[in-house]
């Protein structure tokens, strides 16, 4: 029952987002289908934010004030503007026999997923140290009480934890087991925000087959629903693309309120977990380049900070409450670990478990992705978050042999979306250039 | 032999380099495929039983005696008690203090050792927790002021509740 609770949660919660998404900001030319992980993610955001702005006003919690915008979001979305919610699944129509049976494939492995995630009760080891265990204590106390920060030694921020609080209100208790839910929300919007981002470029077949791959990924498996659901990496990986997408977008129509909503993307990707902030800033720092290069007005790229203030209201509550239980305060750097380092992430590149043959054709396809130009921008934020992170083993004060191993998994899933956008979108030009005959049907569009 | 001859032009890498992709492609749609079908086949042999649990059984397989003992715990204690768990050694059970916040929030909690707990520091707690894996009881000063609320003996751990009277 409680899972079912939460499911109809997240309904609500995409509902708001999509009217979000379509009605105030850029996604309103965008069908259903290509909103749903945005509104998905602004969903989640929006009433993590809502939640925090109660607690600090010293409002209560209480499901009673959330259920009106529920209601709200679902009248407009159902009466508001109807013209612009029309279903357009277009594709599906025109799928030939095998795209739709690589369209089985994937139903048959998020079932597996889902199946997985309502099997077993929490067991992630984040879960229980960082995500969970304060979703738990901000429902007991009623409020985002800095005394779990100071018992935990942590000052992880709290979207996630958060969002586990909203349905834990409704639920009536603290069900770790029904949260994890969620977790599979995130696995599957990932796979459709990969699927909408280039079906219209590289294809209907290739863009299954790029889902199809994803899904199947053990490590992704995993993480969204056996035994891993309660880590937070795929919802961050998860934002971190989206927020790319979205500067994609920005860069085809130059709206103002692409610019918004690019902020609010990466200001929640910045509360997602800390490794947020570097990606933020990573597509932070690009928006800008590409909007002097493309003579932006200063005022308009303003607006992308707007998205921050949460942030900032998050930096305010740290420092105020004194949280602060980083890691790395008083490391220093290794510049010897370098080649430690190169080695384990080498090792997870070859972990076939884990990721099959992914890391072995993105290295082996490295020749043509540094020659695509259409994903320079996503390449360069990759690229960027890899160097991000051999930085932070190089300033860890654990031994990186032990650290390395522990973390790498999680870290690669950051960067897994952007990389098969990155990877497909190679394949697809070097396919669609240098067409072979019997390789044809992995390029054919199916307006062609 | 003209040089021409022997390296293969460009084209020909090319094309091979094109096929050496898909085929690697290929290899990695089949072995998910095949991955996906061992994911079924495993749902349906060894992880079969999880469907017959319940949830406190579920519980019990992924944290071992660990759930038994917190849950416990949380059953005989109150949100406002404090609690003070004296552990064999703080490398006998890793992670142990991150899950009993988590059973436990809001309660006060504090870990020792039994080396280093203090008797007199022990006072001011509303329940004095033993863990280990052997014998391990509680001074006679702190005898006149805690009686045994609850014993929980598994293989060799044994968990000793003391109560303050």
């Amino acid at each position: 029952m409680n899972t079912i609770i939460v499911a109809v949660i997240i309904f609500f919660q995409i509902v708001t987002g999509f009217v979000l998404c379509q009605g105030f900001f850029s996604l309103r030319k965008r069908s259903i289908f290509e909103t749903l992980p945005f509104a998905f993610g602004m969903g989640v955001g929006f009433y993590t934010y809502l939640l925090l702005i109660l607690s600090q006003l010293h409002i209560e919690w209480n499901p009673l004030y959330i259920l009106p915008l529920f209601l709200i979001a679902t009248i407009y979305f159902l009466f508001g503007k109807k013209e612009e919610f029309e279903m357009r699944f277009s594709f599906y129509n025109k799928m030939t026999y095998f795209q739709k049976t690589m369209l089985a494939g994937i139903y048959v492995t998020v079932f597996y997923t889902l199946f997985q995630a309502l099997l077993r009760p929490l067991y992630a080891w984040d879960g229980w140290a960082i995500w969970l265990v304060k979703s738990k204590a901000f429902y007991l106390d009623g409020f985002i009480n800095p005394v779990i920060f100071h018992v935990l030694h942590d000052s992880y921020p709290f979207i996630m934890s958060l969002n586990s609080t909203l349905y834990y209100l409704f639920i009536g208790s603290a069900d770790d087991k029904a949260v994890l839910v969620s977790y599979f929300g995130f696995y599957v919007m990932s796979g459709i925000l990969l699927f909408s981002s280039f079906y219209k470029k590289i294809g209907i077949y290739m863009g299954l087959l790029s889902v199809f791959l994803f899904y199947t990924l053990q490590n992704e498996i995993r993480h969204g629903g056996r035994f891993e659901a309660g880590y937070s990496d795929l919802a961050l990986g998860f934002y971190f693309f989206a927020s790319l997408v979205i500067f994609r977008f920005f860069r085809e129509k130059k709206l103002n309120s692409s610019i918004i909503l690019l902020g609010i993307f990466l200001g929640m990707t910045s509360l997602i977990k800390q490794e947020g902030l570097a990606m933020a800033a990573i597509v932070a720092i690009q928006f800008i380049f590409y909007s002097l290069k493309a003579r932006i007005s200063i005022r308009k790229m303003i607006l992308l900070f707007i998205g921050f203030v949460p942030f900032v209201n998050w930096y305010v509550f740290k420092l105020v409450n004194s949280i602060n239980g980083s890691l790395y305060e008083n490391s220093s750097f290794h510049m010897s670990r370098f080649f430690e380092i190169m080695y384990f992430m080498a090792k997870e590149f070859l972990n076939i478990q884990n990721w099959n043959l992914f890391w072995v054709v993105v290295v082996f396809c490295v020749p043509i992705i540094v020659k695509n130009r259409l994903i320079r921008y996503e390449l360069f934020a990759a690229a960027a978050l890899f160097f991000v992170y051999i930085g932070v083993f190089m300033v860890s004060p654990h031994d990186p042999s032990v650290h390395i191993p522990n973390v790498m998994n999680r870290l690669l899933l950051h960067v897994a979306l952007i990389w098969f956008y990155i990877l497909f979108t190679s394949v697809y030009e070097l396919l669609n250039k240098k067409p072979i005959i019997t390789l044809k049907f992995f390029t054919e569009h199916d307006e062609k | 032999m003209r040089r021409s001859q022997i390296i293969p032009s460009a084209g020909i890498l090319k094309k091979s380099y094109t096929i050496l992709v898909v085929l690697l492609i290929s290899l990695w749609v089949l072995l998910s495929v095949v991955r996906l079908g061992y994911n079924y086949v495993r749902a349906f042999s060894s992880e079969k039983e999880w469907f017959f649990m319940d949830d406190g059984e579920k519980r019990v397989r992924l944290l071992g005696y660990e759930h038994i003992l917190l849950s416990t715990i949380e059953k005989r204690t109150t949100p406002t008690d404090s609690i003070l768990f004296v552990l064999q050694d703080m490398q006998f059970s890793p992670g142990f203090g991150y899950k009993a916040i988590y059973y436990l929030y809001p309660r006060r909690l504090v870990f020792d050792t039994e080396k280093e707990w203090s008797a007199d520091f022990s006072n001011s707690f509303s329940y004095i927790i033993f863990f280990g894996n052997k014998g391990m009881g509680m001074s006679k000063s702190l005898s006149q002021k805690y009686e045994l609320d609850d014993h929980i003996q598994f293989d060799v751990l044994g968990m000793n509740i003391y109560k303050k009277k």
